[in-house]
């Protein structure tokens, strides 16, 4: 059998999951990514100004 | 309907005097690992309102109902509707969906445990839960209600989750003043990324 005979190859789609996690906690429960996005703001903007935030309230103790 | 659908649908009053409770139930809800669904996912002027809400309703196995503002208001005296025709679309899609929504559950949430009689008296039989307008109640009802429908040990109990939400409803001023951001601008996508990362980020 040449090459061009060879029956085509179907690729079947992996199964997703529908949710994406986004980080588990101490303990144990998924937290999940929301589907829907942040309007003002990017997931990395909110993360620093968070962590900015967190980080201040520490400093503060 | 997948056995691991982890989405809720939120169907409650959208506006500023039930404000903290919805940000209560939204945070309940990813603290307890399950994903907040509600109308207000996208605002897209094209979308008919109902037409979305069926969809959030078909995609959801679970959800929370607060009836608890149905009430007369205006001139003449009438009551909004909405919350328990939502709730009425939801007893539906179990009722008649066939087999993929018939394990759809839902937890049903008012001011007074039997008041709901005096105005929609046919889901008598339904449990029908009382947070008595008290947001710790309402926390703790969820959560208890959520850790049963996905055996969710791990998940803590509502004393925890109402001193995590204490002290991120302490916390989300500064965040959105370090955005830039006023708590009357923030968008349902907003709230939920700021919660989901300040759980990650401190959990």
């Amino acid at each position: 059998m040449t090459k061009a005979d060879s029956p085509l190859k179907t690729t079947r789609a992996r199964p997703t999951s529908a949710y994406r996690p986004l980080g588990t906690l101490a303990d144990g429960v998924v937290v999940l990514q929301p589907k829907v996005k942040p309007t003002h703001f990017t997931n990395s903007e909110i993360r620093k100004t968070i962590k900015k935030i967190l980080e201040t309230n520490t400093d503060d103790c | 309907m997948p056995a691991d659908n982890r989405n809720v649908f939120v169907n409650c009053p959208f506006d500023d005097d039930y404000r903290d409770f919805f940000y209560a139930i939204v945070f309940t809800i990813f603290r307890s690992g399950f994903y907040a669904r509600c109308a207000l996912e996208a605002d897209n002027a094209a979308d008919n309102r109902f037409d979305k809400i069926c969809r959030i309703i078909r995609d959801c196995r679970f959800a929370i109902h607060d009836i608890s503002r149905t009430e007369t208001s205006g001139n003449p005296p009438l009551p909004r509707f909405n919350m328990p025709l939502e709730l009425g679309l939801f007893l539906g899609a179990c009722k008649f969906g066939g087999q993929a929504h018939r394990d759809k559950t839902c937890l049903i949430f008012d001011r007074d445990r039997y008041r709901y009689q005096r105005f929609i008296s046919d889901i008598a039989g339904q449990d029908i839960h009382s947070h008595n307008g008290d947001i710790g109640t309402l926390i703790a009802d969820l959560s208890a209600w959520l850790r049963d429908q996905r055996g969710g040990r791990n998940v803590p109990g509502g004393q925890a989750i109402r001193s995590e939400f204490a002290a991120f409803t302490e916390t989300l001023p500064l965040i959105l003043a370090g955005r830039g951001l006023r708590s009357e601008e923030m968008t349902f996508g907003d709230y939920c990324s700021v919660v989901t990362q300040y759980l990650v980020l401190t959990g």
